[in-house]
């Protein structure tokens, strides 16, 4: 039996309708899906902020001035310069710079 | 047929109404606008998220972190909630290291739905509490202040409360900027409670406090640190202060207040020791306030460096009381003002002050910055104590050598830095930067426009006056560096009993003041040590400390020395004294008359006197434009003769 077109119509209209609400409904549960993951993310990204901070100053305590001169007395038996023990002549800086 | 066509159309006609009605209702809900009903959609779908700010960074003029906030957890207690509260308090006690009796007491209060239990907690505890998974037992995240380098310039940066407020200190002064702005926003949440993220920078634009760069370098922070306490422990002094300028613009490169503070852990020290005395604690100067009675002599034109004053041979009555010198021994008759600088003179100082009279000399004070603050961005500042006007004789006699009258250590070191620059007075500055969290902008911390003291001659003429105090016959040559002239004055005086009033007995306050390299001022420092019992002449005590922090300077600023001195060319050298066919027999001694030097250079100067028996001095460089004794002069063997150079 031959389906004409006038009978098809409707039942097109029905499965554009029922699969535009889907979409639809698909679109919204993805943006809280993504929604979701940018939370996970940026807690993530957070923590990750807060661990590189929590490393600089790890390293700040590192490299204090007491803890170096105790490093340079005790590992490397140096010992701080007296008055007038080394003389600049040429004008250049010899002590290290950061 | 026709009734049962009535009654399905009734029933329909009924039916269509409610469903009209239904959709007339579902429209009205839904497209027209209901406060009330957008109300309760907020109240159950929405959340305010409150985004604390993280404070602001402090850091050194290198970079270097001093001050900054890292998250910690910090653990809490639900009460009402808790069962077995005796069971929890051991297991809890076990973990965090506090006694079970103290948990019990906090978990006792049911009332209550929030109790700390433990602030700033380590990554290990947190974890342990954690698998635990005992109800009503959490932790969440909070910002605690680190300072990496522990006690390093504490005073000046203070330290801030549990919650993170300022109470001291640049932590206090600068608390807004440096807590940052909260941020609320409001999201939509879902069932349960998580927030539905729109913008993902929400949570990583965090709104951090401003970031403040200061003028101080860590390194030579220590140094300056290491050596006042180095002075206290050599001298068993009670304490001691410094502060280190940049000669030319006033910028605070180092200030120390020792004993101080770990502001990690700030209730374990004592409130005096939290104390910034570098600007809190005002004391009397003694001998290094001379240098700006004759620089106010000098402004006012009553005097030059070689207007001669009679000393009293040491003794000088003012109304009942008797003005003497430093040391008992000295008892000076003729002294130029530059010698009177020189040497120190009490007597002298006080004739100069009753040349100037009460209204110069206070005016001049007030000039170079003391008897008010100097306005440095740091809290809890002292301006001093000048005594109330009008001056008794005795008042302005003991105000013209650095007594009766209370100064900081502050005031001293911008008011030397007005002679070091040129003339110029430059509020100190120790905030360097701040940086926008926002924006990212660092912004240059406004300075204030500087004022006119001295013209640049007369700063010039007080440097190399300066200079002669660290000479041989000067009162501190402990604070000469080899191959770089230094300008200071030395001070020594009595520390004032503030509970019993006068002065307390055997207790001084030794001081030192100095400018370097004389000929091109790079560093202005001023260091006193606070009742030094093993010597307290500043001399002794103070000189060598300042000596050693310019010995560091010098090294690590990478400063090339002066070669050409008047030691290292007349020592070696044979020629025949040039000076000889002037000589002039009087009696026993040898008279010498003195050429004009006017306009020579110090080789010049030295090829001209080299083998004559005269001590020649040269002060300064480049060409001659003074000298003491003036041309024609005639001066004995052996005494000496000196010689001001300037560019």
């Amino acid at each position: 039996m031959r389906i004409r077109g006038t009978e098809i119509k409707p039942f097109i209209s029905l499965i554009l309708i029922f699969f535009s609400l889907l979409t639809m409904a698909f679109s919204k549960t993805e943006v809280r899906r993504l929604g979701y993951n940018v939370l996970k993310l940026s807690r993530e990204y957070k923590n990750r902020t807060d661990q590189r901070r929590l490393n600089e100053m790890n390293l700040a305590r590192l490299v204090r001035p007491d803890r170096i001169e105790d490093y340079a007395h005790s590992r490397l038996a140096l010992r701080r310069a007296s008055k007038g023990q080394i003389v600049q002549i040429s004008g250049q800086t010899i002590a290290l710079r950061h | 047929m026709e009734y049962k066509r009535g009654r399905i159309f009734l029933i329909l006609t009924l039916f269509s109404t409610l469903w009209l009605g239904l959709a007339i209702r579902a429209i009205f809900i839904q497209a027209l606008p209901n406060q009330k009903l957008h109300d309760l959609k907020e109240k159950q779908f929405s959340r305010i998220i409150t985004l604390q700010p993280r404070r602001g960074v402090i850091l050194d003029r290198n970079g270097k972190e001093l001050a900054a906030s890292v998250t910690t957890h910090s653990v809490f207690a639900d009460p009402s909630i808790v069962k077995d509260r005796n069971s929890v308090a051991k297991t809890l006690s076990k973990v965090l290291g506090i006694r079970a009796i103290e948990l019990r007491a906090a978990l006792k209060q049911k009332d209550k739905r929030f109790v700390w239990i433990k602030r700033n907690v380590s990554d290990t505890e947190k974890e342990k509490i954690e698998k635990l998974k005992i109800r009503g037992i959490a932790s969440i995240n909070e910002s605690k202040r680190v300072y990496p380098n522990n006690s390093l310039l504490s005073p000046v940066l203070g330290f801030v409360s549990n919650d993170g407020q300022g109470l001291q200190g640049l932590e206090s002064k600068f608390n807004d900027p440096l807590s940052g702005v909260q941020k609320k926003m409001q999201v939509q949440r879902d069932a349960r409670g998580r927030p539905l993220v729109v913008d993902g920078r929400l949570f990583t634009e965090r709104p951090d406090g401003a970031t403040f760069t200061l003028t101080v370098d860590s390194e030579v922070q220590y140094v300056l640190e290491q050596e006042l306490k180095s002075a206290i422990q050599e001298h068993d002094a009670q304490g001691a202060v410094g502060v280190i300028l940049d000669a030319k613009t006033s910028e605070v490169i180092g200030m120390a207040s020792v004993p101080d503070f770990d502001p990690n852990r700030p209730n374990e020290f004592s409130i005096d020791s939290r104390r910034n005395k570098v600007l809190t604690d005002p004391f009397e100067p003694g001998s290094t306030l001379k240098t700006f009675l004759i620089a106010t002599g000098l402004k006012e034109k009553v005097l030059n460096a070689n207007s001669k004053y009679f000393c009293e041979n040491g003794l000088m009555k003012v109304g009942k009381r008797t003005i003497k010198e430093a040391d008992k021994k000295h008892r000076f008759g003729w002294l130029t003002a530059s010698e009177i600088l020189a040497k120190s003179s009490n007597v002298g100082s006080v004739k100069i002050g009753f040349q100037l009279g009460e209204e110069a000399l206070y005016n001049g004070l007030k000039d170079f910055g003391f008897t008010e603050k100097t306005g440095i961005s740091l809290g809890g500042e002292s301006k001093g104590i000048m005594p109330t006007r009008p001056w008794r004789d005795i008042t302005l006699a003991t105000v013209s050598f650095g007594h009766g009258i209370a100064t900081t250590p502050i005031q001293m070191a911008a008011a030397y830095a007005v002679i070091a620059n040129g003339g110029e007075y430059k509020v100190p500055t120790i905030v360097k930067t701040i940086q926008d969290p926002e924006t990212g902008e660092t912004i240059e911390f406004p300075k204030e426009k500087p004022r006119r003291v001295l013209t640049r001659d007369q700063a010039n003429l007080m440097m190399f006056m300066l200079t002669s105090v660290t000479q041989t016959d000067g009162t501190a040559p402990n604070a000469r560096i080899n191959g770089f002239p230094v300008a200071g004055k030395t001070g020594t005086s009595q520390k004032a009993d503030n509970v019993n009033g006068g002065y307390i007995k055997g207790g001084y306050i030794s001081s030192f003041a100095g400018i370097f390299p004389a000929q091109d001022p790079q560093y202005v420092i001023y260091v006193a040590v606070d009742q030094p019992q093993k010597g307290y002449y500043g001399t002794e005590v103070a000189a060598p400390i300042f000596a050693k922090i310019a010995s560091y300077l010098v090294r690590k600023s990478g400063m090339a020395p002066v070669l050409l001195t008047q030691k290292n060319v007349m020592e070696n050298s044979t020629a025949e004294p040039k000076l000889a066919r002037t000589r002039k027999v009087y009696g026993e001694k040898d008279m010498f008359e003195v050429p004009d030097f006017n306009g020579l250079t110090v080789k010049e100067v030295i090829e001209r006197v080299h083998g004559a028996p005269v001590d020649v001095k040269l002060i300064g460089t480049g060409t001659v434009f003074e000298q003491t004794p003036s041309k024609g002069s005639l001066v004995p063997q052996g005494d000496a003769v000196k010689v001001y150079l300037r560019q």
